[in-house]
């Protein structure tokens, strides 16, 4: 019976994810034609049903299941249903990948929902066991996802991304082995309660440094970016807005979990991350200017969003994790409008190319006002959430030790040099051009989408305070 | 009622902004031209009769010169509050915006054929964040419209820009985002002090106290704060986007530049650096005073060999922010009033002078002064109109250059001797700009109008009835405060005493 209260009381939505994932192996199989309405109709009820059955968990107090390896809070239920709210926006902006694989479509989400459910299961894990098994399913899906496509790029974007990725997983599992060897637990709470009584060894930052590394393979950010960029570019866009969102998403919320129960024992760690942090930025936004493929410059710019969210989080602080899951609500909408207006324009043009975008305004107007606020979000310019996300952050980073604002210093230089990455987009908008594509107005729910997300970027920055109140409550209950 | 005053003024534009994205206005409908017209009018009327009702006595009265009238949450958790605050200066400053704005929407008719739909309502969400600029009263919501103001510049910029449009744009988008990076970071530092100093989030800069902060924390700060407003100003290593904007903008767009915008930077220099660190202010004013000798000094000389006349006026404009600057590193009553007398005196001399250079370039199709001659054979209306702005150019008396100038200039003289150098020395250096500016002035207005007309312009008319209107009112704006400059001069005095606790030495 405990095995079924546990579900009742901290896993409804892993439980109704799991059922759409059978659900669909199955039509798969069993329904052959027109598959494509009715696999988007399932998965989007499914999403929902999960989202609104994150209602009935146990809030207060913590919960944990299975032997102490999960827990469920208001922080881990508020990343779970972000990240179903952007797996929702997600499949609803999807363009092209469906009617690609019109016969795939059941497999095709499959994949996309078991990805999901790794997420899910790795914010709230709570040991390193259920930990990696979560990264893994993640890891498995995303790999799948990158060669979806089948063509000469799309493979080798996989590959990349399964080498990389093993490199990376085996590098978090020595860490991980280490620690088990020095505490002889595997549980958080267990060790931080040893640590909490004993000083910290050499040992112990080596290991940190080796989850650290593992893990900051999921956020994308140096040292394990190379894979991002091609794997970007291989993809479709429907598969970058998944891969953006999801797994960085499912790592902050790890890592910051991680830094509360484990790590905070060394200031070394925090500087290790703040380093890699600022040094992800400056990298990315240099990598960035000369770019001319869109999803190889959006893949530079989230290097640089995964930057700014790991320099917060590596001052420890309830203010500085309430500021990124601040950022990282804000950036959902943000990245998803990018992802979808590149998305329609792609499917309208069959381009990556940043000078295909030439003379958009004067043909589709509304269209280019809703990129250009989701570029000025990006990159932080008012009137948008960008602004407020960043300047929140910023806030929490002088918090910390001096060592924070001179590296501060140091990422806001590198903002200038991103600003100058986003206009170079909005510079081809306004160019003139004879051969203007006209974007049809078929694609009426990606539209509608597109809009909103960009009402909703303005909205924040004007009624921030029941956001930034939301953030900070869910990380009290870290 | 009185709580909505403020907002009313300044988020109006903004809606109108919106109202006229709207798609049911088709792009090239004339009507959208009048209604933006008349929507500025009434502004412009609003803010006089703000201004005629604004009480100006409350001078007199001890550290009463801020009068609060909107105060709303904006991020309650982080203490960051949308207020806004209305002093005489920020009072001069919005009256003056709301003036320019409505010369360069009168004007752009002649200048914008196309997309005015997307034109107007960028011009008008640029009014909005450089209104609340000037009345924000919280340091984080001050940035908010700093940093707003560069969409729809970047934009302006990069659509109605003349030929090297894009690479301006982005060299004035990422200055000027650069600045506001400084100046983030020193009110990020300002904001923590007073956090750990009084123990609540508080980022409401008349509130904030910051006398007992760390000497060298203070000099880190207003470095900071200087240099990001020495961007917007400009101050002469950071001033290279100056001249390529102005000249590259369409003509509204120039006049606004220069007559607004560098002033958002002189506001932020009076009411951070200059009234929030104020003994810090003090030590850096001979270094202020040096930067400001080589800002006119060096961008007169540029002025000098200038052939674009657009670029001219742009040079001439970091001749007066720096006369400005000197003024404000004089440190006594009578270089404060001067200094900010000069600010609007500069608004309206050069928002004439871009009035000028743009009706020269519809009629004629450039902007070379070597291409140019004889004008005023064919334009005398123009020519005559032209004279009390390239005069008030030149500080001749009875025009405001004069007086502004003339007080800037022996506020200056009258600075406190400093240990590194002889400050009349630098005064009487910088005075040289004065027959500098003769000669480049002069030669403006000379290229145009004087000597034999050339066989191309033989057909040109004289101008319309807007661009004379424009030109009169500027005229005797000019010459209004060139006679009766008491009527401004002993209100900002009496203000900067009392606000930047000057010794009275009027």
């Amino acid at each position: 019976m405990e095995f079924l209260n546990d579900i009742k009381n901290a896993f409804l939505p892993e439980l109704i994810i799991f059922i759409t994932i059978i659900l669909n192996i199955l039509l798969a199989v069993i329904d052959g034609k027109n598959t494509l309405i009715k696999a988007k109709i399932i998965n989007v009820l499914a999403v929902i049903s999960a989202l609104i059955s994150l209602i009935f968990l146990q809030i207060e107090p913590n919960y944990y299941s299975y032997n102490n390896s999960f827990v469920s809070n208001l922080y881990t239920i508020l990343f779970k249903a972000l990240i179903l709210v952007s797996f929702l926006l997600v499949i609803l902006t999807s363009v092209k990948i469906i009617r690609e694989k019109r016969k795939k479509s059941f497999e095709y989400f499959a994949v996309m929902q078991s990805g999901v459910l790794g997420a899910l299961t790795l914010i709230s894990s709570n040991d390193f066991l259920s930990a990696f098994v979560s990264i893994e399913i993640l890891g498995l899906s995303c790999y799948f996802l990158s060669g979806f496509r089948k063509n000469h790029k799309s493979k080798e974007a996989s590959l990349k991304y399964l080498l990389t990725g093993a490199v990376a997983s085996s590098l978090f599992l020595f860490g991980v082995s280490y620690i088990y060897g020095i505490s002889g637990s595997i549980n958080f709470s267990v060790i931080n309660d040893i640590y909490l009584n004993s000083s910290i060894n050499l040992l112990f930052i080596v290991s940190s440094f080796f989850i650290l590394i593992g893990l900051l393979f999921k956020i994308g950010s140096i040292p394990f970016n190379n894979w991002i960029i091609d794997v970007y570019e291989g993809s479709n866009y429907t598969i970058c807005a998944y891969i953006s969102l999801i797994p960085k998403m499912a790592a902050a919320a790890f890592i910051s979990r991680l830094f509360v129960f484990i790590f905070n024992f060394s200031p070394v760690i925090q500087l290790i991350l703040a380093f890699f942090a600022v040094i992800s930025i400056i990298y990315a936004s240099i990598g960035a200017i000369h770019q001319t493929n869109i999803k190889r410059l959006y893949a530079y710019s989230s290097i640089i969003h995964s930057g700014f969210i790991l320099l917060a989080l590596s001052v420890v602080n309830v203010y500085s994790i309430s500021s990124v899951i601040f950022y990282i609500i804000t950036y959902i909408f943000m990245n998803i409008g990018i992802w979808c207006a590149s998305a329609i324009y792609n499917n309208e043009y069959n381009t990556d190319e940043i000078s295909d975008y030439k003379g958009l305004f004067y043909k589709n107007p509304y269209f280019s006002i809703a990129l250009i606020i989701f570029l000025f979000s990006l990159a932080g310019i008012p009137p948008t959430s960008g602004f407020l996300a960043k300047l929140y952050i910023f806030t929490a980073i002088i918090r910390g030790d001096l060592i924070f604002i001179l590296l501060l210093i140091f990422a806001l230089i590198a903002l200038v040099i991103s600003l100058a990455v986003y206009i170079k987009v909005i510079k081809e908008l306004f160019e003139k051009s004879q051969t203007g594509i006209y974007i049809k107005g078929k694609y009426l729910m990606q539209k509608i989408i597109l809009y909103s997300l960009a009402l909703i970027t303005i909205i924040i920055c004007i009624v921030p305070d029941i956001f930034i109140k939301i953030s900070q409550i869910a990380a009290y209950y870290i | 009622m009185q709580n909505s005053i403020l907002p009313i003024l300044i988020f109006s534009p903004l809606v109108m902004a919106l109202f006229i994205l709207n798609p049911l206005y088709k792009n090239e409908d004339k009507r959208l031209h009048k209604s933006v017209r008349i929507f500025s009018l009434l502004h412009f009327i609003y803010t006089v009769v703000l201004f005629v009702f604004f009480d100006f006595t409350n001078t007199g009265t001890e550290y009463e010169t801020v009068i609060k009238i909107f105060n709303s949450d904006w991020i309650n958790t982080l203490g960051i509050k949308a207020g806004f605050n209305v002093d005489i200066l920020s009072m001069i400053m919005i009256i003056l915006t709301a003036f320019i704005f409505l010369i360069s929407i009168f004007l752009s008719q002649e200048t914008v054929k196309k997309n005015y739909q997307l034109y107007f309502s960028l011009i008008l969400i640029l009014e909005s964040a450089i209104l609340g600029i000037f009345c924000a009263s919280d340091m984080f919501f001050f940035l908010f419209f700093w940093e707003m103001e560069l969409i729809p510049l970047y934009i302006l910029l990069l659509k109605w820009g003349s030929s090297n449009k894009q690479k301006t744009a982005a060299k004035f988008i990422l200055y000027t985002f650069f600045g506001s990076i400084f100046i983030l970071l020193g009110f990020l530092i300002v904001y923590l002090y007073n956090f750990i100093n009084t123990g609540y989030l508080c980022a409401d800069f008349c509130n904030i106290d910051i006398s007992a902060m760390n000497e060298k924390l203070k000099y880190i700060t207003f470095l900071f704060l200087f240099i990001g407003f020495g961007v917007k100003i400009p101050v002469v290593p950071f001033h290279s986007w100056l001249p390529d904007a102005h000249s590259q903008a369409v003509t509204p767009v120039s006049i606004i530049l220069s007559s607004v915008m560098l002033k958002t930077g002189a506001y932020g220099i009076l009411k951070f650096n200059a009234e929030m660190f104020n003994d810090t202010f003090i030590k850096f004013l001979p270094v202020i005073m040096l930067i400001a000798m080589i800002n006119i000094l060096y961008a007169s000389c540029c002025a000098i060999v200038q052939k674009d006349l657009k670029r001219i006026i742009a040079y001439s404009g970091i001749i007066h922010m720096g006369v400005f600057l000197i003024a404000i590193s004089s440190y006594n009553a009578t270089g404060f009033s001067g200094g900010i007398f000069q600010l609007v005196s500069h608004a309206l001399i050069s928002a004439g002078l871009f009035i000028i250079a743009g009706i020269i370039y519809i009629k004629c199709g450039t902007k070379n002064i070597l291409r140019l001659s004889g004008l005023g054979e064919k334009m005398p209306v123009f020519m005559f109109l032209a004279i009390p702005v390239i005069l008030a150019a030149v500080s001749v008396p009875l025009t405001s250059g004069f007086v502004s100038e003339f007080l800037c200039f022996m506020g200056a003289f009258w600075a406190e001797p400093n240990e590194f150098y002889n400050v009349k020395a630098i005064v009487i250096i910088a005075l040289i700009s004065m027959i500098l500016s003769s000669i480049y002035i002069l030669k403006f207005f000379h290229g145009i109008f004087f000597s034999k007309i050339l066989e191309k312009y033989k057909k040109i008319k004289d101008i319309n009835i807007y661009q004379k209107t424009m030109l009169i009112i500027l005229s005797l704006y000019i010459i209004y405060f060139g006679i009766f400059p008491g009527t401004i001069l002993d209100v900002l005095s009496e203000y900067s005493i009392i606000t930047f606790n000057l010794e009275g030495v009027f």
